[in-house]
């Protein structure tokens, strides 16, 4: 019996389908049966980010109304033969599905794998509501920004009362010069605010925009500084202890460069 | 929403094949009965769409323009007398045109965007999305566009994708059919009989 994960962060565009591409694909790396469920009614993206566009038959609308079977509508990732995605349709909207629905489709998911992942669509209406309502745990991704931290407040409030406890946070994009020169919010910061658990936080890459753009999560190259923290945050999930990435160290060869030159300190 | 457009779109392009056929009388006699619909009779018996209202106007001027050819002399020709649609705009991610007959797109097909057929599909401009023509069963149904990269192509109970990866685009028109139970894409040439290669399923277009 596999454990239900909706990612989710009330505001947009602070990375929740990436999040979810990245975590899933690790976990596969690791061994386990997972299952990638997009959530986003009306405007899916996890199949691009995954790069299995071009297979969508199926949709999770169509499992849900019982036009197709499940195992016609989940496309098996080309890299990991454990790993799958059940697409969200695109020409349909949120409510095409409903919560009871959505239900009893991750109960029938996770009979046969160990993690379900549901990527939440952005807002906290019916497409919340739908993406929450079978979920066993949830992780809030969040940025280091006043605004996005206030919408992640606002999901854990709604995500309590859906009775879903212990949300695990991700902090998302963190620019490390901007955290020390005080002109980003710290993770202290956001973790004092929000007060849930930490399980991990994740450097601004630019990989992360190209791998994104390829179709392949920026796990699966082991230079990629999200990566890594993505590959540390799915151990985390499994149950290992491993320590926060040290953000400090991320400078490139030129900063090593011009920091022996003595062009610069920090 | 799009259904509506689509309706719109479809009442447009009926309205002008009225106007068009109150010019030249023909023969509403049609063995072919792909469509039952009654309005399909004569108003797509026309083989040749190349015509408008501005050249129909110049006609009257004494300028040679293009004829129309009554119907009964290219009979054979004739791959599709099912009703045809024009739809005037890009289709775009979510956007879905579905119609029973034949549709033309006069614009782009973006990823994400769907066109559904019970006929052909032609595309004057790049097709990117999903496209299912033949979608009631015609196995001889083809999908054409001035530049096809599709994400996957249907024809009836057939289905194809793009190849992985980076691949050479082809700037050049192109038609996709089924040919010996698979989609095959093949450059488009202009009266090049694509159509009726391989079996001939549909007898009764000679009849």
């Amino acid at each position: 019996m596999g454990e239900v994960f909706v990612i989710t962060s009330g505001k947009g565009g602070v990375g929740k389908t990436t999040t979810t591409a990245n975590i899933g694909t690790a976990l596969a790396m690791l061994g386990y049966r997972v299952v990638l469920v997009d959530a986003d009614i009306g405007l899916r993206n996890l199949d691009v980010v995954m790069g299995l566009e071009n297979r969508i038959v199926y949709d999770l609308v169509d499992v849900a109304h019982g036009r197709c079977r499940l195992r016609q509508a989940l496309i098996r990732d080309r890299r990991f033969e454990t790993l799958y995605l059940l697409p969200a349709a695109q020409t349909k909207d949120k409510n095409a599905i409903n919560p009871e629905q959505m239900k009893a489709l991750c109960e029938e998911i996770k009979k046969e794998c160990d993690y379900l992942l549901v990527d939440c669509p952005a807002g906290i209406e019916q497409g919340f509501r739908n993406a929450v309502a079978g979920a066993d745990r949830a992780i809030v991704v969040t940025t280091p920004e006043v605004a996005a931290v206030r919408d992640a407040d606002r999901i854990i409030g709604l995500l309590e009362a859906s009775e879903i406890r212990n949300p695990l946070l991700i902090i998302n994009r963190i620019r490390p010069k901007m955290v020390r020169t005080g002109d980003m919010l710290d993770v202290d910061d956001v973790i004092e605010h929000l007060a849930i658990e930490l399980l991990g936080i994740v450097p601004d890459d630019e990989s992360i925009i190209v791998s994104t753009n390829k179709g392949e999560p920026a796990v699966l190259n082991p230079h990629s500084k999200a990566g890594e923290a993505y590959r540390n945050i799915s151990r985390r999930i499994t149950g290992e202890d491993v320590p926060l990435m040290n953000l400090e160290n991320g400078e490139g060869f030129m900063d090593r460069v011009r920091r022996l030159l003595g062009l610069r300190t920090s | 929403m799009e259904q509506e457009a689509v309706d719109a779109v479809s009442l447009r392009a009926r309205k002008r094949k009225k106007g068009r056929r109150a010019k030249e009388q023909i023969d509403p006699q049609e063995d072919t009965a792909l469509v039952d619909s009654q309005e399909a009779k004569a108003e797509d018996d026309r083989s040749i769409t190349a015509g408008s209202t501005e050249r129909d106007n110049q006609e009257k001027d004494d300028i040679p323009v293009i004829r129309y050819t009554p119907v009964r002399q290219i009979r054979d020709d004739i791959i599709s007398q099912e009703q045809t649609i024009l739809v005037q705009r890009t289709i775009r991610s979510g956007q879905r045109i579905f119609y029973p007959g034949n549709v033309v797109v006069l614009g782009d097909v973006n990823p994400g965007g769907e066109v559904i057929a019970g006929g052909n599909i032609i595309v004057m401009g790049t097709f990117r999305g999903i496209a299912h023509a033949g979608a009631l069963g015609n196995e001889n149904a083809i999908i054409a566009a001035l530049q096809l990269e599709p994400s996957q192509l249907r024809i009836a109970g057939y289905i194809t994708r793009a190849p992985e990866g980076d691949y050479a685009s082809v700037y050049q028109p192109e038609i996709a059919r089924v040919q010996d139970g698979i989609v095959i894409i093949e450059k488009y040439q202009p009266g090049y009989d694509t159509y009726h290669r391989g079996d001939r399923k549909r007898g009764s277009i000679n009849g």
